[in-house]
């Protein structure tokens, strides 16, 4: 165990404290450095940021779980990224482009300057908070979970929720956007390599024999895993519950306010574009993951917690020093991410909730922003806690709040017309639907559907029709999102 | 006159329809698929069906992009030029 726990504390105090380092000793840190990364990343390093918030406990804790519990409901997730890459195709450099051309440094900056109100601003950056406090959770429990099981037992969910809790703020505090970049590479290294090396061994360690092996021993003992509903009979994961998550996923997708602003640091749209190219690719690597949480199924079917699948597979068959490997994998996996997530959430905050109006100085936002960072993290510990929840299902819920900002970004991008007032009616609206509970449960009876994309649709009909009846924002305003073509960006051709 | 050299010219962007593919696919095609009970080479169809998902949507993207690129062509060295 001490072999274990000694190469894991190893990995990730490298790789944290030799990022920080590498990232410190090139430039200084200022408010704009910490949260855009001075908008000067290039196609790789990009790459390797996108990757970072996007493989994150999800991915690795996530899927197998659910490829644990459910079977094919799970498969959806293969369609998240992708998906989310051909929206993102078309709708990112039309963002980038209002951020390059108007200064823009953050979602919230844009409503403000597309709509010319504070107030709406401020609104969309509450939703943004609000939907990212379930998002920490995900990783504090892929974090507490890793914990407890490396402790086997000795450790209890409270202490190893603080611990987690403490690893995030530490490293949030010490580091910036630049340098969870460089973690982000040493993670993916590490990620990919634990992941194939458990992939391709699992069968022969566990006696499954092979790959094959494994699915066809999941044919005979779970012989309804490979279509919907899955393995758990009275579900609601029908094929319409199927294509309504992956809707929902792929509207909220990009309007998470770090991958937002993540965004607007890339160097050019041409660079934005080309991710969008490689950057699905990745995603096929969730194959392992489902087949080590088969794996995880035939061998410890009795696990409390889906969450611990892939971790307790690999505490079952795997030797000290890999365990200790995939535990650090594990912990980068959570914190580096999280990095990203808890920077947006402090900038959003001390920029656009916290006193907007005033002439603070950088040093007092920096202070506000680091508080809310520890308030948002303490909420998000107290809520994981007292949740049994699946990290699948954490994620749908935090898709479902974010996904509410989506109806008022793409239309701001595409309607003249869309107003300050349609945009908080609808996207008000919205959030009341997925937020009360009672909600919930009456749409769960009419249909299996995602309650998230209902509250969508209403969300959308509700912002149209108040547009419709309240006056257009100024053209400098609407220019923001949508550039005049008959003005600038045109040059003379040659007579 | 004037000549536009940003993203906005509508009747040259047709081939952006190809990014409809892989919604078609993912999933308008699913609700079909799932009610086939097949695993061949022992992989659920439904896997199958998701994996070979994301080599489409790749591919999509790739096409456009590079659709996109053939028009961009001339306008694309100013930004490279300018950064350094």
């Amino acid at each position: 165990m001490t072999v274990a726990l000694g190469i894991a504390l190893f990995i990730v105090a490298v790789t944290t404290g030799g990022t920080t380092y590498l990232a410190r000793r090139r430039r200084k840190v200022t408010m704009s450095e910490w949260a855009v990364g001075g908008r000067s990343f290039g196609g790789i390093l990009l790459w390797f940021l996108s990757a970072g918030e996007i493989y994150t406990t999800f991915a690795f804790l996530g899927a197998a779980g659910w490829a644990y519990a459910y079977g094919a409901p799970g498969f959806y997730i293969l369609a998240n990224a992708p998906l989310g890459y051909v929206l993102g195709y078309w709708l990112l450099p039309k963002i980038w482009r209002a951020g390059h051309d108007h200064n823009v440094m953050s979602q919230a900056d844009y409503i403000r300057a597309r709509f010319g109100r504070r107030w709406l601003a401020g609104l969309i950056a509450l939703i943004g908070v609000l939907a990212l406090i379930p998002y920490v959770q995900v990783q504090l429990t892929g974090l507490s979970t890793i914990l407890t099981v490396m402790f086997h037992g000795s450790v209890g969910k409270p202490l190893a929720v603080l611990v987690g809790a403490l690893l995030l703020l530490t490293f949030t505090f010490t580091a910036g956007l630049r340098s969870s970049a460089f973690a982000s590479m040493v993670k993916d290294v590490f990620v990919v390599g634990v992941v194939v090396a458990v992939f391709v061994t699992i069968g022969t360690l566990t006696g499954l024999g092979g790959i094959g092996g494994i699915f066809r021993h999941m044919a005979e003992q779970h012989p309804n895993y490979t279509n919907l509903p899955g393995m758990q009979s009275g579900t609601h994961y029908s094929p319409w519950w199927f294509c309504s998550s992956i809707l929902m996923t792929n509207i909220g997708y990009w309007m998470w306010p770090h991958s937002f602003q993540a965004n607007l640091s890339a160097k050019s749209d041409r660079a934005i574009r080309r991710n969008a190219v490689l950057q699905p690719i990745y995603t096929l690597s969730y194959f392992f993951i489902f087949v080590i949480g088969f794996a995880a199924l035939l061998t410890l079917p009795h696990l409390t917690d889906s969450n611990t699948a892939l971790v307790s597979v690999i505490y079952r068959y795997f030797p000290q020093w890999f365990i200790g490997i995939a535990a650090g994998t594990g912990i980068l996996v959570a914190l580096v991410p999280s990095t990203v997530m808890l920077l947006t959430l402090g900038t959003t905050v001390a920029r656009n909730i916290y006193r907007p109006t005033a002439d603070l100085s950088d040093r007092h936002r920096l202070l506000v922003g680091r508080l809310a960072t520890v308030v948002g993290v303490a909420i998000a510990a107290y809520l994981t806690l007292g949740s049994s929840s699946t990290i699948v299902s954490l994620l749908l819920v935090a898709y479902s709040g974010i996904a509410q900002i989506g109806p008022a970004v793409v239309l701001s991008l595409i309607w003249r017309r869309t107003t300050a007032y349609g945009v908080a009616a609808g996207s008000l609206v919205g959030i009341a639907l997925v937020g009360i509970p009672q909600v919930s449960t009456w749409w769960s009876g009419i249909s299996s559907i995602e309650v998230g994309l209902f509250a969508v649709a209403v969300n959308t009909v509700v912002l149209v029709a108040v547009s419709l009846c309240t006056r257009a924002p100024e053209q400098a305003n609407i220019a923001v999102g949508i550039p005049d073509s008959t003005l600038p960006r045109t040059v003379p051709a040659p007579a | 006159m004037e000549v536009e050299t940003s993203m906005s010219g509508p009747t040259r962007r047709r081939h952006r329809l190809l990014l409809v593919i892989p919604y078609l696919w993912t999933v308008a095609a699913v609700p079909a698929v799932n009610l086939v009970h097949a695993s061949p080479l022992d992989v659920p169809l439904l896997l199958w069906w998701a994996l070979i998902g994301v080599l489409v949507t790749a591919g999509s993207i790739a096409v456009v992009w590079r659709l996109d690129n053939a028009l961009d062509a001339p306008a694309a060295d100013e930004p490279t030029a300018v950064q350094r």
